[in-house]
């Protein structure tokens, strides 16, 4: 079982770094969604897989033998958390990304590589908006 | 018991109620600016007694060690406690008075807070996934940040950021996976005992690839330093100075607790990476400062530049080299903030970005100026100034242990800097206005901070004894492992 898991979750690798190499923002949030269920994998993994036995120790054990380690399960639901905050931060930024350049296309973002100065006070957002594509 | 969590609390207390004080601006600056000067406070408490007494573990629920999660305080952790409460003090006031110009929404200050409690967090805890978690909180945080206000160049280097730090936390993640998988456990502690045993896994330097790869992201080593000239060169002056002054540092930390504790000896190649990374970072740092054409660009590359020196501490690895790599990382927090400080009140008086067009501060605000020079003079390592002294350590070091070609190169990367900052000052200050400019004069609430900042630049360059004796001890803690385990596992 383990190998199948092991090659299966270096696939899900791939695709991800396929995708987070896309132009395009929104795959490159995909690729993130995807890279970050990849980790979550390695980490089941590494817990060792079983079938049929609770980690839980009976009265007269001290220790068990064969049973997968729980530890690794909590790792990865606070990990789940985190990567669906940040999924929502990326989804709003590439929103934002859109409302602002009127492209999704990340290699069009270059306007600090060229130089332009940002303005040293923040003009009103809102006015900059308007004068762009939706 | 409340000491040692204490750098968490109270940026944590403050987050909720600058929260709570959305709708009042005086309300959620009066919070914020108590919750910084308490920070300020409780982690200067913190420090001496941790110099007086020695490293403090707090045990989370009183779990013991090694199944609880651990805060533990030593010197190294809490003098990083201390500068980056005096940066986020220092950067509080500073926005007091510039936030309603610079951060349009209240958003700020809880972000601001929670960026702080994750740096905090990530100083002092004692369990490697619990700093994963940390890094996220500091991380998350500095996101909203860098995006929030919403101009176009700030979406754009926001982009770059997020994508970069996602991919960092990520190999930090699989490292994590990995040696928890070969060693069973988290706790840093006992993680060092495990590396050090005589059945440790082969994988373990692939395991450190994946931690030197995430922790080089976050402290933009080279060549995982190209997202950091955007990112800290778009955003008002005010939050610049705090990402530039925490955020790096947070990765060169890890890298020490890190690396000292796990790879420093099991792995044989990782001093070797830390030294060319190092190496690397003070040549492009150098390079790219000399070749920007903006004041804050030129600022921040010195960034990259000032952490190649602190990884070239780290590479040489020595009780002494250590212990010169963190007075450079302490001093070093303070005086890029305050750096980045200056040049955004450059940019604010005469209204311009380019070097070329600005000029004429020396003549308007020969005060102004000669902070400019303090600071920045001491970035570049010129003497008698403060990063004059961590050179000159980090130097002594690596000469003592023969590395004679990198301590050139280092040498010529100064040189370079020093170049750099000697033409910010004669294009940017000392040569007449290039267009005349409507001076908009001082404001007290931004200049303060700015003459408490540099006092202590001036300060620690006059007298740099006590940050000396720190730097000593901490380094001294951290080369002696076992006098760690023995503190963690105390009943």
């Amino acid at each position: 079982m383990e190998p199948i898991l092991a090659v299966a979750t270096g696939l899900v690798f791939a695709a991800a770094v396929y995708a987070l190499l896309r132009r395009n923002f929104l795959r490159l949030v995909v690729g993130f969604m995807l890279i970050s269920n990849a980790v979550n994998l390695v980490i089941f993994l590494v817990g060792r897989l079983t079938r049929g036995n609770p980690p839980v120790i009976p009265a007269e054990l001290e220790a068990l033998e064969f049973s997968a380690n729980p530890l690794p399960q909590a790792l990865i639901l606070t990990a789940i958390v985190i990567s669906f905050g940040i999924t929502a931060f990326t989804f709003s930024l590439s929103y934002r990304v859109y409302r602002s350049f009127g492209t999704l296309d990340v290699d069009l973002l270059t306007e600090t590589e060229r130089g332009a100065a940002p303005a040293p006070r923040s003009a009103p957002s809102r006015d900059e908006e308007r004068q762009l594509p939706a | 018991m409340f000491l040692p969590i204490s750098p968490l609390v109270i940026p944590l207390l403050t987050a909720i109620g600058c929260l709570f004080a959305r709708r009042s601006r005086p309300v959620q600056h009066t919070v914020s600016l108590i919750g910084a000067v308490a920070g300020a406070v409780f982690t200067g408490l913190l420090l001496y007694r941790v110099l007086e007494e020695g490293p403090i573990v707090a045990r989370m629920s009183d779990w013991p060690a090694p199944f609880g999660i651990l805060v533990v305080v030593d010197t190294l952790s809490a003098a990083m406690t201390t500068a980056a409460a005096l940066v986020h003090l220092a950067v509080t006031a500073h926005a007091l008075a510039s936030a309603d110009e610079d951060r349009r929404r209240s958003d700020f200050w809880p972000l601001a807070n929670t960026l702080v409690m994750g740096v905090q967090g990530a100083f002092v805890t004692g369990d490697l996934f619990n700093l994963y978690v940390w890094f996220e909180v500091l991380l998350i945080s500095s996101f909203a940040l860098v995006a929030l206000g919403n101009i176009r160049p700030q979406v754009e280097s926001a982009v770059k950021y997020v994508v970069l730090n996602l991919v960092s936390s990520m190999s930090f993640l699989v490292g994590i996976a990995l040696l928890y998988g070969t060693t069973g456990t988290l706790n840093l502690a006992d993680l060092a005992a495990s590396v050090r045993s005589p059945e440790v896994s082969p994988l373990l330097p692939t395991i450190s690839v994946f931690f030197i790869v995430g922790f080089g992201i976050k402290a933009a080593m080279f060549p995982f330093s190209l997202w950091l000239p955007s990112a800290y060169g778009t955003p008002p002056a005010t939050l610049a100075a705090l990402l530039a002054g925490l955020l790096t540092k947070v990765g060169v930390y890890s890298f020490l607790r890190i690396g000292t504790l796990l790879f420093d000896g099991p792995v044989p190649g990782f001093r070797d990476a830390l030294m060319v990374g190092g190496v690397l970072s003070i040549a492009v740092g150098a390079v790219g400062a000399l070749s920007q054409s903006r004041m804050r660009g030129l600022l921040v590359h010195t960034v990259v530049f000032a952490v190649g020196f602190m990884l070239l501490g780290l590479g040489t690895g020595t009780e002494a080299a250590l212990s010169a790599a963190i007075f450079y990382l302490l001093s070093d927090m303070i005086v890029v903030s305050t750096l980045v400080l200056l040049g955004g009140e450059m940019e604010r008086i005469t209204g311009r970005v380019r070097l070329a067009d600005m000029g004429g501060i020396y003549r308007a605000h020969p005060w102004l100026a000669l902070g400019f020079v303090v600071v920045a003079f001491s970035v570049a390592g010129f003497p008698p100034f403060v990063g004059f002294w961590g050179k000159l350590g980090l130097f002594q070091a690596a000469l003592a242990d023969g590395r004679w070609g990198m301590m050139l190169l280092a040498l010529v990367g100064s040189a370079v800097v020093l170049t750099a900052v000697g033409q910010a000052w004669s294009l940017g200050l000392w040569k007449p206005a290039a267009h005349a400019f409507a001076d908009p004069g001082i404001e007290w609430g931004r200049v303060v901070p700015l003459v408490v900042l540099v006092g202590l630049v001036v300060a620690l360059s006059v007298h740099p004894a006590p940050l000396f004796d720190v730097a000593d001890q901490a380094a001294r803690e951290l080369m002696d492992l076992e006098g760690y385990r023995k503190v963690v596992f105390a009943p």
